[in-house]
């Protein structure tokens, strides 16, 4: 019997990569529209009053999905900083780099539309508890790896200061995420854990489906972006010119 | 929506925005990467527009 080889160190080579990521995006972004407007769907239309809230609680199928994502993107970034250290491979920088963008926008919308609900529920805009303040944190480091990558011309070097600023920072997405259990906390707990959730079935669909919905989007706009950087980074590179040649 | 009007739809509207917003950077920014590779290299951008 014959087996089939796939050789993985094939994609880390950029130009490898540009175009497995030229075939893959079209995918997670279909399935991102299509996740969206499920998700939007049982959101609105499925998923009933909430007892306590009404309305309102429809915040959470767009806010815990891009809380979610703000902390998993930074994971992500960490990991593959972490690899560009060690095994000096170009394309883990730019995978850093195309990846800091959409996990701060996320970040943003989770301090946004966090807002927007605290201001109903609770009274006000925003308060300096633990789990507001450490999401602050991490829009800051997601700020602070991009105004690092711009503030280096050359692109290695500024990969690898922005990787170690990463890694250092990844400590802060442990704090986000158990901030409501180490600290008494104005923002609430858990609903779903590995023990069950404390939603109706529909409220957890609606979010599950948002939430798959954030992935695919991420990884999509990810492979965009990483694109970009390929081609600019590799502009100089023959492989480069042929193509546009 | 009880209310709540304001808060729901602001929440889902700042979000659609900066998805479309993002989307549109990186658009634009490989329109500009294109477009700056064809005039380095003089090449026609018609008829490569699909090489890359």
């Amino acid at each position: 019997m014959k087996t089939r080889v796939i050789h993985w160190f094939k994609f880390a080579s950029p130009q490898n990569f540009y175009v497995l990521a030229g075939r893959m995006w079209p995918w997670f972004a279909g399935l991102a529209a299509v996740l969206t407007l499920v998700g939007l769907w049982i959101s609105f239309f499925v998923a009933p009053v909430d007892a306590q809230q009404g309305q309102g609680y429809r915040i959470i199928f767009v806010h815990v999905p891009a809380s979610q994502m703000s902390m998993f993107i930074y994971l992500v970034m960490a990991a593959w900083a972490g690899i560009g250290l060690a095994f000096n491979t170009r394309l883990s920088g730019m995978m850093a780099s195309a990846l800091a963008p959409t996990g701060a926008l996320f970040a943003f919308l989770s301090l946004i539309t966090g807002s927007l609900w605290g201001k109903p529920m609770w009274g006000t805009w925003w308060v300096w508890d633990a789990r507001l303040t450490s999401e602050l944190i991490l829009l800051f480091l997601y700020l602070g790896f991009l105004a690092l990558q711009s503030s280096i011309d050359d692109p290695r070097r500024a990969d690898k200061a922005c990787a170690v600023l990463a890694l250092v920072g990844a400590v802060n997405v442990p704090i986000i995420y158990f901030s409501v259990i180490w600290w008494n906390t104005l923002h609430q707990g858990a609903s779903v854990s590995m023990k069950g959730s404390s939603m109706a079935s529909t409220m957890l669909a609606g979010m599950l489906t948002m939430v798959l919905a954030f992935w695919m989007y991420a990884i999509a706009i990810a492979l965009l972006r990483v694109r970009n950087i390929i081609l600019d980074r590799e502009r100089h590179t023959d492989w480069v010119k042929h193509a546009v040649a | 929506m009880g209310g709540y009007a304001f808060y729901v739809w602001g929440s889902f509207g700042i979000s659609a925005l900066v998805v479309v917003a993002e989307i549109w950077q990186v658009r634009a920014q490989r329109r500009k990467l294109l477009r700056n590779l064809f005039n380095e290299t003089g090449s026609d951008a018609e008829s490569t527009q699909n090489s890359l």
